[in-house]
């Protein structure tokens, strides 16, 4: 089998299990006890006003007519309407998939920036304390609870020093003409740096681990020879050697580590007042605000996916033994 | 006032859940006589003497007494008379700590009755479907909070005590009908002193009867830099956050913007729908009303020039020229008369105000008049201070051709236009919504632009208080005694705190044994140590409330001479025993008068 | 298969002739544990981590005698004192001493941890290696119910199902329970592939024990190490979960949990307040708890050598 083939196939079974998890999803849903309208429709309405408000939200029609509507709306993004506010779904999410992908993504970056060095500076100074206790630091910055050292870093930075923004995505009043400046001004800089160092915090242990444990194995295997090479002290010849071994773990573990921060997403931008589809999922749930809630995680599901897919296919591409079966 | 905790401090909580249990068997072999001293375990506060019986022949409960027919072997109660557990509803601690805090304390004490009870933790929603849309519920605690047309005690006493309202507000299906007669009749009554004397009748039946318990007024507190804004308006009942301060502040230097915190989303910006607390204002900075309350709470005209009642039932309404909406069009006698026809056309929040209108009619283009159907002295508050006077030019465009939903409240503008003060700008959803002057308005205000900062903690906001970013908190729900630390440490902030007309209650199922019984609902409000609640659990933060819908925050309408219910178990167990309820011999748990454990049994006083 | 089976009843008797082998092999094993545990004296950390789980499940067990109040105890008058000797850790805002409510926390904390370990433990390992050793469809479809799990955004999932049903422990364990055990059936599953191929297998089927006999006899001991350390990375996710879940205010707001802890900290600004010992001391318990469990993992990735994957 090719790699075309390979990649189609990936492509199907991820849109099977895509379809498949929203049909979960759905009946999650339709299976919770108490009624989705409640918060909409609790102040004070007639039986006739409630049924019209019903009517306007598609929940008069039999199930399947909804399980229909509902799978549809992944193609068109049509996720209907908000139970909380009446607005159309896809217009309250849709600029908040890119807040997420944009914080995610230069944390997980700076988790590699951070962590892949890292790790090659723990195997220079195997056997000896240094590396043990950088060795036990990465594990302690993985057991900390991200919404800790979140708040952590928002009592140091933020309160006392008055370093960085506690949260939220710019400053009051400015008007950005688009999502791209908006993202490359300097005052979103400001308001990115804690959140994304918080989440690097967290996941840099991995590539950190990872590049590690690489690099010994590269170490073990030309001993000899690099005893002699250490002589010479040529650390970039190793590294190079090394990194070439590390490569492909570090790469299907990046694109792991993205569909992880994607679902870690709800924590982060909750604590830091971030608009991202993590935060509305977060306040759609607690609002029984079920269609967000639902769409919010349809969309978090798919970046998953594709993350997964991505890990896959750079698996795929970097591993020769692989034969795409 | 507190039991005295057994060795092993595990065992306290089971220990209090069940008191009576371990307390009546054992004292029970030596009662008689022994009573009077008061076991280790009583309030020492109790000064209450039991109720019933010779005096003579009394039984030691876990602190309290009961005569000695009150307390039957098991074998003679009915399984109609149990008790099931009490359960009381109250969101989790994270939206509302201190409320949470207050329904395990309550829950407790209640339970000291010999009553099994629990407290069960709901988010809004679910207990608005659980409380407001069933009757599957036993106590739950409650809120409401201060609006401008909640300071005419009108609106809490008819929709949360008539009889007609269990469908909406007086959820807790309360029934009496000297009540519903006396807040009917202040409705119609002209004469300021005898409306005044009827509402506070009615706040003696409903403190009575208790069919809910009044915990407090709570306080509203907002903070604000005083360094750079002058003149924030206290409004009595309302607190500092009202349309009087936003149209009246002033900056005092260059900084021209203010930036207020909100810590939650709006939930739209719909000329039609008001339901958020937090978009109140901004909805009053872009849509203006033809009236608005003064600082005495009265309605006073605002887009209206006057209001002429013609006769009982006619109002004339003249409004001010030459004003005109932000897109510049005109604001016409049409307009108003279109924006109130909506109301009337559809369900939406105020479809009960004018539900008494019969017909508005132009009478020319800048005065409507609007005929009732009797006379509905509360519509210029309930009405005209929150209509929104919206476009009509672009509303029925809007419903004609573009609205894909049923309801114009459901509608969101892309650009919302009105004739306010302010002109939206832009909306970003979780970040902020900002508004700009809107410099034609008739009563224009003194600085630049207005951004409302979404800010979900509060450490986060108040920090940002202290540094500057922010110019005002509107809804600090934290902790007001660090609040009042911080501003006290700070010379640029200043704060108000004022009682509002809102207020926190616990309500029963007045539909439900055992609350269907006077006695009972009596006794459960015996039980609350307010004081301790008050003070200790809200820091003080608001007044103690007795049981009335009317908060002590409007002076002229509060009924002061009502007389709090003590804190006292013999006090609630004397209401018991004359309500003829019976404790199980055994176990010491609380059983209902055999010939009452349903809802028919005449339980009217 | 089928015919496998026929060949196991028709030889009953060879089974015997087995379990001499067996008993050999039994010895290895018990050799390869000793080896295993040798790694304690190699990987002080491995120990470390050990000793502290110890610790605190020993903290857990003895909470109503260590505790010195009752953890939900509440003394308004004394609310918010810094440490002392009458509250080693100081109080919360409702005076509660937090000392307490740490060592009772580490009831639900270990409770929710192994529950979730055991349970993750057991569906990954019977799916991995049914897959592994069956292969073919029954392999595929398992596999694709690994892959429908992986697809699933973790956090996200676990707040639906604690929001949509209740805010108690038990949720939180069901909902790490069907999702975590992914992990563990993918590296079981290639593992019995490999087993599978191993000689005393061979001579397991050609003397016809059964399918199940030589699934649960002959390949599960040998995965169970493997097992052994996703259960214990399990322990450390589920843990680290609750306190999110609690965090985001999903938790059993009623129940004394680290997470719920930290939540109410947060929710009394704690922060603000400058109340280090209340936002600080949870967050440390939880990384004690959590730091052990990778700890003990590390000792064996050794040994092992898996890949430190998210779950």
């Amino acid at each position: 089998m090719g790699l075309k083939e390979f990649v189609t196939r990936r492509i199907i079974q991820i849109v099977v299990l895509y379809f498949a998890i929203a049909t979960m999803l759905f009946f999650l849903f339709r299976a919770a006890p108490g009624d989705p309208l409640a918060a909409y429709i609790g102040t004070g309405f007639t039986q006739e006003q409630a049924a019209q408000i019903r009517a306007t939200f598609g929940l008069d029609q039999p199930i399947h007519v909804q399980y229909w509507k509902y799978m549809t709306s992944l193609v068109t993004f049509n996720f209907g309407l908000s139970y909380i506010t009446g607005d159309p779904v896809w217009g309250i999410i849709q600029d908040r998939i890119w807040n997420t992908l944009v914080l995610m993504g230069t944390s997980v970056i700076l988790a590699y920036l951070i962590g892949v060095p890292f790790g090659a500076y723990l195997a220079w100074n195997r056997g000896t304390k240094r590396e043990r206790f950088g060795v036990v630091f990465a594990l302690i910055s993985r057991s900390a609870p991200v919404f800790w050292t979140g708040l952590l870093g928002i009592w140091i930075f933020s309160f006392k020093l008055g370093w960085l923004p506690a949260g939220s995505m710019s400053q009051p009043g400015v008007t950005y003409s688009s999502k791209l400046a908006q993202f490359t001004s300097p005052s979103f800089l400001r308001h990115l740096i804690l959140p994304a160092l918080v989440q690097a915090f967290y996941f840099y242990s991995l590539p950190a681990l990872l590049m590690r444990n690489s690099m010994l194995e590269v170490m073990n295997e030309d001993f000899v020879d690099f005893a002699e090479l250490k002589g010479i002290s040529d650390f970039s010849v190793m590294l190079k050697h090394a990194a070439r071994n590390a490569l492909l773990p570090i790469v299907t573990a990046f694109a792991v580590a993205a569909g992880f921060a994607v679902g870690g997403s709800v924590v982060l931008e909750t604590v830091f007042a971030w608009p991202g589809l993590g935060r509305e999922m977060v306040r759609a749930v607690i609002a029984n605000d079920y269609p967000v809630a639902q769409a919010t995680f349809l969309i978090l599901a798919g970046l998953v996916l594709v993350a997964n897919f991505l890990a896959d296919l750079a698996y795929g591409y970097l591993d020769p033994r692989i034969t795409y079966d | 006032m507190t039991d005295q905790p057994p060795d092993n401090p595990l065992q306290r909580r089971n220990f209090l859940k069940k008191t009576g249990a371990v307390g009546a068997t054992v004292t029970l072999a030596s009662f008689a006589g022994c009573a009077g001293d008061g076991g280790g375990g009583g309030d020492d506060t109790d000064t209450e003497t039991v109720a019933g019986g010779g005096g003579d022949d009394t039984v030691q409960m876990e602190g309290f007494q009961v005569p000695s027919e009150n307390v039957v072997p098991q074998s003679e109660l009915d399984e109609a008379q149990a008790i099931p557990e009490l359960t009381l509803i109250v969101n989790p601690p994270d939206a509302q700590p201190d409320d949470h805090e207050t329904s395990m304390f309550v829950s407790e004490e209640i339970a000291k009755l010999g009553l099994d009870t629990t407290v069960e933790t709901m988010t809004w929603p679910s207990q608005s479907s659980t409380v407001w849309d069933g009757t599957d519920w036993d106590m739950t605690f409650w809120q409401m909070v201060g609006r401008p047309s909640r300071l005419d005690p009108d609106e809490f006493s008819v929709q949360m005590g008539h009889s007609s309202f269990q469908q909406g507000y007086n959820y807790y299906f309360w029934e009496d009908e000297e009540y519903d007669e006396k807040v009917m009749a202040q409705r119609e009554e002209l004469d300021q002193a005898a409306r005044e004397e009827l509402i506070k009748e009615c706040q003696q039946i409903f403190h009575d009867r208790g069919p809910s318990t009044f915990l407090m007024y709570p306080d509203k507190t907002i903070p604000w830099n005083s360094e750079r804004w002058d003149g924030v308006v206290e409004l009595n009942g309302m607190g500092a956050v009202n349309m009087l301060t936003f149209s009246n502040i002033e900056p005092t230097g260059d900084r021209t913007e203010l930036n207020i915190a909100y810590d939650q989303e709006l939930q739209a910006l719909n000329p039609f729908d008001q339901s958020g607390e937090i978009d109140m204002i901004q909805h009053r900075m872009i849509w203006d009303r033809l009236a608005w309350p003064n600082e005495s709470a009265l309605p006073e005209p605002r887009l209206a020039e006057e209001f002429n009642w013609k006769d009982d039932t006619t109002l004339e309404v003249p409004i001010k020229e030459g004003h005109t909406f932000h897109d510049g069009e005109p604001v016409t006698a049409e307009d108003v008369k279109y924006s109130y026809n909506i109301h009337r056309d559809y369900s939406t929040y105020f479809s009960g105000p004018v539900e008494p209108v019969n017909e508005i009619t132009v009478v020319d283009d800048h005065t409507v008049e609007f005929s009732f159907d009797y006379h509905f002295a509360p519509f210029p508050m309930a009405a005209m201070g929150r209509i929104a006077i919206i476009p009509k030019h672009k509303w029925t465009d809007i419903i004609e051709n573009r609205m894909d939903v049923e309801n114009p409240m459901l509608y969101q503008e892309e650009e919302p236009l009105g004739s306010g003060p302010m002109e939206f700008v832009h909306w970003r959803s979780s970040e902020e919504v900002r508004l700009e002057r809107f410099d034609d308005h008739f009563d224009p205000i003194a600085y630049e632009a207005r951004n409302s900062r979404i800010i979900p903690s509060v450490q986060t906001m108040l920090t940002q208080l202290e540094n500057g970013t922010l110019d005002m908190l509107a809804n600090y729900r934290g902790d007001k005694d660090v609040l009042r630390d911080r501003v006290d440490a700070n010379d640029s902030l200043s704060m108000a705190a004022t009682t509002t007309v809102g207020f926190k209650q616990i309500s029963y199922n007045n539909d439900r044994p055992p609350f269907h019984i006077d006695g009972f609902r009596r006794a459960m409000n015996h039980r609350f140590d307010k004081e301790t609640i008050v003070n200790d659990i809200y820091g003080g933060w608001g007044s103690i409330a007795p049981n009335t819908l009317v908060s002590s925050a409007l002076e002229s309408w509060h009924n002061d001479e009502l007389e709090r219910y003590e804190f006292s178990l013999q006090a609630a167990a004397n209401e018991l025993i004359e309500a003829g309820f019976v404790w199980d011999e055994s176990d010491g748990m609380l059983y209902m008068p055999a010939d009452n454990t349903e809802i028919d049994g005449d339980d009217k006083p | 298969m089928s015919d496998q089976n026929k060949t196991a009843l028709d030889s009953e008797s060879n089974v015997d002739a087995l379990d001499t082998e067996l008993s050999t092999w039994r010895e290895r094993q018990a050799d390869a544990w000793r080896r295993r545990l040798a790694f304690l004296k190699r990987e002080p950390m491995g120990l470390a981590g050990i000793l502290i789980l110890l610790a605190i499940v020993l903290v857990a067990i003895f909470a109503p005698v260590i505790a010195p109040y009752e953890p939900t105890e509440t003394d308004y008058g004394n609310s918010l004192a810094p440490p002392s000797a009458e509250h080693p850790l100081g109080t919360d805002s409702a005076g509660r001493d937090i000392f307490s409510q740490l060592v009772f926390g580490a009831r639900p904390a270990l409770q929710i941890g192994l529950l979730s370990a055991i349970s993750v433990a057991f569906v990954g390992m019977n799916v991995g290696l049914v897959a592994g050793y069956y292969g073919g469809y029954v392999d595929d479809a398992l596999m694709r119910l690994v892959d429908f799990a992986y697809g699933i955004p973790f956090t996200p999932f676990i707040i639906v199902l604690v929001a949509l049903w209740e805010p108690s422990k038990w949720t939180i364990v069901g909902a790490i329970a069907l999702l975590l055990w992914r992990q563990t059936a993918r590296v079981v599953r290639s593992h019995v592939l490999n087993l599978k191929e191993k000689p005393f297998v061979k001579s397991a089927r050609t003397v016809g024990a059964s399918d199940r006999r030589i699934i649960y006899r002959h390949i599960a001991p040998n995965v169970l190490p493997l097992v052994f350390l996703y259960g214990s990375f399990a322990i450390a996710w589920a843990i680290l979960t609750e306190a999110a879940i609690s965090y985001l205010g999903f938790g059993d707001p009623t129940a004394v949990t680290w997470g719920q802890m930290l939540q109410s900290a947060q929710q009394s600004q704690a922060l603000a307040r400058d109340a280090w010992w209340w936002f600080t001391m949870p967050g440390i318990a939880i990384m004690l708890t959590v730091i052990s469990a990778f700890l003990i993992g590390r000792g064996y990735e050794e040994q092992l050598n898996p890949e430190l994957q998210e779950p």
